[in-house]
């Protein structure tokens, strides 16, 4: 019985997508049980999965947040473009990390008054500031990209500092993967624990009747965009550290991959469903996705039109399940005058 | 010069022979239940051509219940409908259009970017190939005008138009499709008074080009005006049809409420709790609320009586911050009272919305999270919910307002009305506040629920609470409040004790006449 | 007014921008932004059927995609270069039809809708471009196009009809997106269609108490929209004389820019078709004097999510401050009404 009620709830799907995924890898590609492949999936995953955890308070809330790709990428620009001014000196790598947060959690402030003071629908404003954010990181490299320079790593510790967050290993575990980690537990304990996680679920749910209860829908919808943007801000920096360079194109299009990870995640894009489970679970499931179609060597290029076809085929499942529950629920509910 | 006027001298419709007084609908009989509960036990309406017929009763006396049945919105159960004499069957909005009848809807239906041509026409629109013709469109809204005694411009926006234009559009939309009968269900309540006027001389000017017109007011004086005959339903049923010089407000209240019920059960003794006082003094709200000024005491239960429309409900909201004060102050216990409902709940303020699935509950989340939501403060730390003292709470509201099903992790969303209302309500009662604001406490909950939502509202006063509740429930308002003020035009108008309301009285204070009973006002 | 204003804006521009660079005031420049301001204008075209229904199309990029490459595919076939440009219309409806039925029917949310159909486009059109490996795998290559008919429509007035007066120098394109553009506004302006389109965009639940069917007119939308995207395809197609994979991305964008400019309001029921073209023909002339200033092309991104903002806070203040002077008008009337009575 708890089997079956296991494999019939959405843990038991989501456990089972991902188990598939995995078999039909091992049969048709050996590299993929390889360490090296294992990390690289790792790697995907926990910049993913990093943007999720901010993301998903965007969502929560009822809308949506597409600049995280190119809020990471002007993160890990600002982060380069400073240590390498500094000559990789502690300061440029602590002084980087701290410009870049207070840009992406002010360029997050603007967008959340957008949404509440001028009442703008939340994807034309943060598709905007995709383009503005995508645009303004050449300002910031000067145009091309900035290359850490790798092959002096060994001799200056602040270089392997900034080396070291795509590579370093403490207790043998890859240290994006902890930092994702860390942000799936924070993230966790925001949504379930705290009151803001409450607030969060209840203005999505309902806005109306979460302000007549006193709570600052304004406030703690900018909060949301806040979240969202240092999220994406970290996403970027462990990016462009794993990648070692940062330019334009650093982080560009995540966005679509993060909006996969929420949807099959089965989280309602209308705000007040969906939990950090289900985020995560999406992250995994298009890390693992990517990384077998690299793997299969399908081009890059045309692995968008999987990205499209799962995105619409999780939006259609979500509408329909959503719908098959509208329906028992009006079965059920006395029916009123 | 505003886009509509009025002529005072509209020619008649030459072409057709005046049918004045000759009977265009006639409802007989009409049985209709919902869920084995009766609404409508014979209830039935003949309105004739030419004529204003006024329909009144109190909520729930089944006018609008009627009223859907003769536009096909529901099907009755028994009875019969003619037309002109002839058995009809009116089974969609469809038929009763091609019925010649046509509703005004309260919510106006017009699409505020289109012109007024434009809207007439909307789903209609005349022309070839569809390609609009646009000079038709406008030469036969100004023949409609001209047969019908308006002065239009049929190419101004709707959305500049006021209330009352509007709402003429709307009657000629009623019109461009032949509609004989029109119904009003409540015309006037979103207009001002000069607008008011201006719908009534429309009315006039449909009265004398021979149109049926059935009205549906609460305004006693509106009906006084402008109607020619009157039926008046209580309970389900007809229990009269008045003439023009038998219509006045004491019949007419007296008809609708019926025999007066006294109630045992009320509260006898009273303490008030001196030191826990609300007062309001000069408390205005733009144009909805004018210089409201009141005192209440913990220990008394205050009730608000008036029509929609009469500034009951953004008296509460403004009180509690909802709405924007534009001018007046409001104090408790001397402290004055913050515009911020988020410090007004931590000072003890409760607030029960009227409409509780827009204002109130949050549909998806579960009845424990829709209780705890007003009280995070106590059930929290630095930010962190405290999940033992959350579910204690939870359970203890659970339990002590019997709500059903017991299980916290319900989603309130599949809840009957009744228990939707009781989560609503045990958020706020279970803080004890010190002043529980109640708009329309129990629209839509039955009649057990009810008895228990005036014993938690009699309890929660008895230990010190002030309680102001709004109805429209004459039978409420006359058993549950210590006082009653009646609310007329944004202000209040009259005012009761439990001694002196009666049911009659509320509802003549709420139309605006002076009642024998009570103190008034104004 | 808001027109006026827009137009304003755009002469002024062009003045600083002839008096400022010297090679902007010329018939070359103006041609080849005319020829932009076509394009672009044919997507923000269609896509303000969308808009003016309330709605909100994210999918014009991905269309121009696989419509590129599907008619450079077509025209190797050798067909007369107008079927070409008709079967991409075609295939822009169709794709568009696919959106509508998406949304009504099914009853998506529309921007993830059509953010996916814009994504699944794309790649749809990359799967076509690959053309004989079989494997979906190896890289792009651009198709040059060698079909002359096909090719003479993208060019100049000069190259299809001989060189004749004024307009020789303009692009075909121009002329018929200006055709269309005046079409468009008396299709919305003066059809039934264009009249429910407004009325959805404007109350939906009126118009669908009025009688208007609601999934038709938003679906029409759609398909109207894909066409235009279907169109600028196969003209830009023919004037590249080559279609790659990786066009299109980032028009969606840019077309909506171009609407919200011209005075098409995100929420629906406001604009018309004339709006649209002058949007694009600011948004252009904007892009094209950063060109000539040789400022960085990246300031074009900036530039184009600043103009959104600022063009829906512009609207939004300006639609409160007429509300209030109007209610305020109003105010006063039904005063003196008051005293009169």
């Amino acid at each position: 019985m708890k089997i079956r009620q296991f494999i019939g709830g959405a843990w038991g799907q989501r456990v089972a997508i991902l188990v598939i995924i995995c078999a039909v890898m091992a049969v048709f590609e050996r590299q993929f049980f390889t360490a090296a492949n294992a990390a690289s999936v790792l790697f995907t995953i926990s910049v993913y999965g990093t943007m999720a955890c901010g993301m998903l308070f965007v969502v929560l809330l009822g809308g949506l947040d597409l600049s995280v790709g190119s809020m990471a990428g002007v993160a890990a620009c600002i982060v380069a473009r400073l240590v390498q001014d500094s000559g990789y000196t502690a300061e440029g790598v602590i002084g980087g990390m701290l410009v870049a947060f207070a840009v992406c959690v002010a360029v997050g402030v603007v967008q959340g008054m957008c949404v509440t003071y001028l009442k703008m629908p939340s994807f034309v404003v943060t598709l905007s500031f995709k383009y503005i954010l995508y645009g303004a990181a050449p300002l910031i490299t000067g145009g091309s990209f900035i290359y850490y320079q790798g092959n002096a790593v060994a001799e200056n510790p602040v270089q392997r500092f900034v080396y070291s967050i795509g590579s370093a290993r403490p207790f043998g575990v890859p240290l994006p993967i902890i930092i994702f980690v860390f942000f799936v537990v924070a993230a966790l304990v925001v949504v379930t624990k705290t009151t803001y996680g409450r607030r969060l679920y209840a203005i999505g749910g309902n806005d109306t009747a979460s302000a007549l209860v006193g709570i600052r829908v304004r406030r703690d919808t900018i909060v949301a965009y806040i979240a969202s943007s240092f999220c994406a801000a970290v996403a970027g920096v462990v990016l462009s550290s794993i990648n070692m360079q940062a330019g334009q194109t650093t982080g560009n299009n995540y966005e679509g991959s993060v909006l996969m990870a929420m949807i099959v995640g089965g989280i309602n894009l209308a705000g007040g469903e969906g939990d950090v489970a289900g985020a995560v679970f999406g992250a995994l499931f298009v890390g693992l996705i990517t990384n077998m179609m690299t793997l299969l060597s399908i081009s890059p290029d045309f692995q968008k039109f999987a990205q499209g076809a799962i995105i619409l085929a999780a939006v259609c499942i979500n509408a329909y399940s959503g719908r098959r529950a509208g329906r028992v629920k009006l079965a059920t509910a006395p029916a009123g005058k | 010069m505003t886009a509509l006027n009025l002529e005072k001298s509209a020619p008649l419709p030459s072409d057709v022979e005046s049918r004045a007084g000759q009977t265009m609908l006639t409802a007989m009989g009409i049985c209709k239940q919902f869920n084995g509960i009766a609404v409508l036990t014979d209830a039935g309406l003949d309105v004739r051509y030419g004529e204003v017929h006024a329909l009144m009763g109190e909520n729930g006396a089944g006018k609008s219940t009627i009223i859907k049945i003769i536009t096909g919105v529901y099907q009755k159960d028994a009875g019969a409908i003619f037309i002109d004499g002839q058995p009809v069957e009116i089974n969609s909005r469809q038929d009763a259009r091609n019925c010649g009848i046509s509703v005004i809807y309260q919510e106006l239906s017009l699409v505020p970017a289109l012109t007024v041509a434009e809207n007439i026409f909307l789903g209609q629109e005349p022309g070839r190939y569809g390609v609009t013709a646009r000079q038709e469109m406008r030469a036969r809204v100004r023949a409609l005008a001209e047969r019908y005694g308006f002065q239009i411009d049929p190419d101004a926006v709707v959305d500049s138009l006021g209330m009352a234009q509007r709402q003429m559009v709307e009657i000629l939309k009623a019109l461009s499709v032949d509609a004989r009968l029109i119904i009003m269900d409540e015309p006037t309540s979103s207009l001002s008074n000069a607008e008011s006027e201006r719908l009534f001389e429309t009315i006039d000017a449909l009265r004398r080009s021979d149109v049926a017109i059935l009205y549906i007011s609460h305004r006693l004086e509106e009906v006084y005006r402008l109607s020619d005959r009157l039926t008046v339903m209580r309970g389900g049923e007809v229990v009269g049809v008045l003439q023009k010089d038998e219509i006045n407000p004491k019949t007419v209240t007296t008809m609708m409420i019926g025999r007066e019920i006294h109630y045992a059960d009320a509260r006898t003794e009273k303490k008030l709790f001196e030191d826990n006082v609300l007062e309001v003094s000069h408390l205005s709200c733009g144009k909805l609320l004018r210089d409201v000024s009141f005192k209440a005491y913990g220990g008394e239960i205050l009730g608000i009586g008036g029509l929609v429309g009469s500034g009951r409900t953004e008296l509460v909201k403004c009180i509690y911050g909802a709405l924007r004060r534009s001018g007046g102050s409001v104090t408790l216990g001397g402290a004055p009272v913050s515009k911020s409902i988020r410090k007004n709940i931590r000072a003890g303020f409760g607030f029960v919305p009227e409409d509780r699935r827009v204002e109130g509950f949050i549909p998806a989340q579960s009845i424990g999270r829709n209780i705890a939501i007003a009280s995070h403060d106590r059930l929290s730390k630095a930010g962190f919910m405290n999940a033992a003292a959350e579910n204690r709470w939870v359970e203890d509201a659970i339990k002590n307002y019997d709500i059903r099903p017991k299980d916290r992790n319900y989603r309130v969303a599949n809840l009957s009305g009744g228990n939707q209302q009781k989560v609503v309500l045990g958020r706020w009662l279970a803080r004890e506040p010190g002043v529980l604001l109640l708009d329309e406490p129990t629209v839509g909950v039955d009649v057990g629920v009810r008895a228990e939502v005036y014993e938690y509202i009699r309890y929660l006063a008895s230990r010190g609470s002030i309680i102001i509740m709004v109805s429209s429930d004459l039978h409420e308002l006359t058993r549950v409040p210590d006082r009653i003020l009646v609310m007329y035009g944004g202000g209040f108008f009259h005012q009761f004790t439990r001694q002196t309301a009666t049911q009659t009285a509320i509802l003549l204070a709420a139309s605006g006449e002076h009642p024998e009973e009570g103190e008034a006002l104004v | 007014m808001r027109k006026l204003a827009t137009v304003g804006f755009v002469l002024i521009l062009m003045l600083v921008f002839s008096l400022q660079a010297d090679n902007f005031f010329n018939l070359r420049n103006f041609s080849e932004l005319s020829f932009n301001a076509a394009f672009l204008g044919l997507l923000a075209l269609g896509l303000s059927f969308v808009m003016i229904g309330g709605g909100i199309d994210l999918s014009a990029g991905g269309i121009v995609c696989v419509v590129a490459i599907l008619c450079s595919r077509f025209s190797f076939l050798g067909t007369p270069g107008i079927v070409v440009v008709v079967f991409g219309v075609v295939c822009g409806a169709f794709f568009g039809l696919c959106n509508g039925l998406l949304v009504s029917r099914a009853g998506l949310t529309e921007f993830v809708t059509t953010l996916a159909t814009g994504i699944l486009y794309q790649g749809l059109g990359l799967l076509f471009a690959f053309r004989d490996t079989g494997k979906l795998s190896g890289t792009l290559v651009s198709m040059g196009i060698t079909n002359k008919s096909y090719l003479a429509l993208g060019g100049r007035f000069s190259a299809l009809f001989g060189a004749r007066g004024a307009l020789k120098d303009f692009h075909l394109m121009t002329v018929i997106w200006i055709v269309l553009a005046v079409a468009m506004y008396f299709v919305l302006r003066r059809t039934n269609f264009g009249l429910r389109t407004y009325a959805i965009g404007s109350h939906p639940k009126a118009a669908e108490m009025s009688g208007v069917d609601i999934r038709r007119v938003k679906t029409i939308g759609f398909v109207i929209c894909g066409a235009f995207a279907g169109l600028a395809s196969a003209f830009l197609v023919a004037n590249m004389s080559a279609a790659n994979a990786s066009l299109g991305s980032g028009y969606e964008f840019q077309a909506i820019a171009a609407c919200v400019v011209g005075g098409i309001a995100l929420g629906g029921g406001k604009g018309d078709a004339v709006c649209a073209l002058i949007g694009s023909v600011f948004l252009v002339t904007i892009l094209n004097g950063l060109y000539k200033f040789n400022i960085p092309t990246y300031w074009s991104y900036i530039l184009q999510g600043v103009i959104i903002i600022v063009a829906t806070v512009f609207d939004a203040s300006f639609a409160s401050f007429a509300r209030r002077l109007r209610e305020r008008r109003a105010d006063r009337a039904s005063g003196e009404e008051a005293m009169r009575l």
